[in-house]
């Protein structure tokens, strides 16, 4: 098939076309296109590990290795950068306040236990299921962010304005994580109730769930939210 | 756990690493704890190229020990060393060898002694066993054998190292590609680069040049007139959703094409396929090779034949030389070599790092930096093993403008 994409570049556009198989993403679309136009976007691993591909594709906050040319409406896909980043070029961004936001807790669930990582290499032949390492499941994209309605006002009368953040606000990530954290009990289970009680963290949040709906790993930030509230 | 900035002794050198994937990573951490100034170049976003995009796995070495032994060696050593090094950015839950038949449970004996050899701990467990450690296992298991493999986040890993070299001062330049190199009485001076964001040339000049541009190394040694031994090979990957299995399962048998099945997150991803191709830029899987792939990754864990496919990739591979076997290149060595440009093509200054893996990283960096010290004779050792670099997320802090 024939992908048509419009692709912001500064204050206008640039149209291109790219030929891609019938299952093929955004991101191969321009991957196929580049070259010629020299368009500027973020990517490294293609399978929506890395979250390093965020970008608007028709207005909503997308993974590009994750949105299929076949789940979007026929004609012109629109491509613009996040809107809370920093915009190098075209769609490229620095990401550098979602990086701000976020705390450093561990990422491993459950917690390694003291003393655990040994020199030796180890045979894994008597670790129980419940024992086994796993990544956690944000992947540090920032759409929560770019979609979240306080961070990101909806645009009324298009000028730079109107996107400030309504209040400061750590944003959904953070909090996500600091949930998580709390839950596995963590080593900074005491900071991570820090993030959540401070007046730009639980307090600030619209209870809007438009992270919830953005992001593309299942996390749901918009509840890990709510069970913040809780006592 | 906060970071702190490691003391470093300057030397009055600037080096030029061309290429931002996980060897310029790797390479500018290295060099930048030795005390020398780094500059960093990388076409576009750092990592886009092949370390990336691969499946994660963390080799202990217990897939190259039959047929390649050094190797196999360093796999294991720098899996230990990256798990101490970066246990944020490793899940460290073992692996599986499985055989499905006659033929692979032969091949048991050979494959126990080539891993005793390279000092790689392999135990024999019973099928039963394996299926209770990994229910969604196939149920044809004749033998299997504990590794110590793991897994890996491909972004991660690289750019805590990139991370720390900025900590210690060093320039890293994404989205600015080099165009051509300037010489001076045969010694590379200077690099020609394009600032794609701004949409400007610039003129980098340095003591000295190392080019760790993995699949794209060739060509960007032609812009100099070197001649860099790498072939690019696509290797295509499909991942399917759901967490089959929580330790990585591999075929006992020599490597070859669908033989690994890589938990990453709450994907479960069968690598891979490999096919030489002319440029290693935009690279798609074939229908054929996803078709492969998904009656591979069945062939281990049978759910993943209805499992729903999240998504279906292709990275290009950095293979060691030029004129590799018809077979695809699988017999290529997935060793790695530094090369002197000064040796081999006459021009000083410049040197590329050429194949390995994305497991062994850290090594192929020390050992380009050692070349760099010898050629600039500033003998500097290296501290990559015993200094962790700080967490991934300072590559992008207090950046905001």
């Amino acid at each position: 098939m024939i992908a048509k994409l419009s692709v912001a570049r500064g204050a206008g556009r640039v149209e291109i076309e790219a030929e891609a198989p019938e299952w093929a993403t955004v991101l191969d679309a321009l991957e196929s296109a580049d070259g010629t136009q020299g368009i500027l976007y973020r990517h490294s691993c293609h399978h929506g590990s890395c979250g390093v591909c965020g970008a608007l594709v028709n207005g909503a906050p997308r993974l590009l290795c994750r949105t299929r040319l076949s789940e979007l409406p026929p004609g012109v896909v629109r491509l613009d950068p996040l809107p809370y980043a920093t915009v190098i070029a075209d769609i490229a961004v620095e990401p550098g306040p979602l990086f701000d936001s976020l705390p450093d807790f561990g990422y491993l669930r459950p917690p390694a236990r003291p003393g655990s990582v040994p020199d030796q290499a180890p045979l894994p032949s008597d670790r129980p299921e419940r024992e086994r390492e796993r990544f956690e499941d944000c992947i540090e994209c920032g759409l929560c962010l770019a979609a979240c309605p306080v961070l990101v006002p909806v645009e009324r009368d298009g000028s730079d304005e109107a996107k400030r953040p309504i209040r400061p606000f750590v944003g959904p990530a953070a909090l996500g994580m600091a949930r998580r954290e709390i839950a596995k009990g963590g080593p900074a289970s005491r900071e991570a109730r820090a993030v959540a009680a401070a007046p730009d963290g639980v307090a600030a949040c619209d209870r809007a769930f438009a992270c919830s709906r953005a992001c593309p790993r299942g996390v749901a930030p918009g509840r890990l939210i709510e069970e913040l509230r809780r006592p | 756990m906060a970071f702190e900035t490691p003391r470093v002794d300057p030397l009055p050198f600037r080096v030029a690493v061309i290429g931002g994937g996980g060897t310029g990573a790797a390479l500018a951490w290295d060099l930048a704890l030795r005390g020398f100034r780094v500059v960093l170049v990388e076409r576009g976003e750092f990592l886009s190229g092949t370390t990336g995009r691969h499946h994660g796995q963390l080799h202990s070495g217990a897939r190259y020990a039959a047929g390649d032994p050094n190797i196999a060696r360093e796999c294991m050593s720098e899996t230990l060393a990256l798990r101490r090094l970066v246990p944020d950015a490793v899940e460290y839950n073992g692996g599986l060898f499985v055989a499905l038949d006659g033929e692979e449970a032969a091949y048991g004996e050979r494959f126990a002694e080539a891993c005793a050899e390279a000092g790689i701990p392999a135990g024999e467990i019973p099928p039963a066993r394996a299926r209770e450690l990994e229910p969604g296992l196939s149920a044809k298991v004749e033998r299997a054998f504990l590794v110590p493999d793991g897994t890996f986040d491909a972004w991660r890993v690289p750019a805590a190292f990139l991370a720390g070299a900025r900590a210690l001062g060093a320039e890293l330049r994404p989205w600015t590609g080099v165009v051509g190199f300037e010489a001076e009485g045969g010694r590379i001076a200077a690099a020609r680069v394009l600032d794609r964001g701004r949409g400007i040339e610039e003129r980098i000049e340095a003591d000295y040049f190392v080019i760790a541009g993995g699949a794209w190394g060739g060509a960007i040694g032609a812009l100099a007139g070197l001649e860099v031994p790498v072939t690019p090979a696509a290797g295509s990957m499909l991942a399917v959703k759901g967490r089959l299995c929580d330790l990585v399962i591999s075929r006992l048998r020599p490597p070859g094409d669908g033989d690994i099945l890589v938990p990453q997150r709450g994907l479960s991803i069968i690598g891979s396929t490999q096919r030489l191709v002319a440029s290693p830029d935009a690279l798609l899987p074939a229908d054929e090779e996803i078709a492969f792939l998904r009656r591979s990754g069945a062939e281990l864990a049978p759910a993943f034949a209805e499992a729903e496919i999240d998504s279906a990739w292709c990275a290009a591979r950095p293979l060691f030389g030029s004129a590799l076997d018809e077979a695809g290149g699988r017999a290529a060595s997935r060793d790695f070599a530094v090369l002197d440009h000064a040796e081999r093509d006459g021009v000083a200054g410049v040197a590329s790092v050429v194949g390995g893996k994305a497991t062994t990283l850290r090594v192929m960096a020390e050992k380009a930096a050692d070349l760099v010290c010898r050629e600039l004779d500033a003998e500097r050792a290296c501290r990559t093993l015993e200094t962790a670099p700080p967490s991934w997320r300072a590559l992008y802090r207090g950046r905001a403008s």
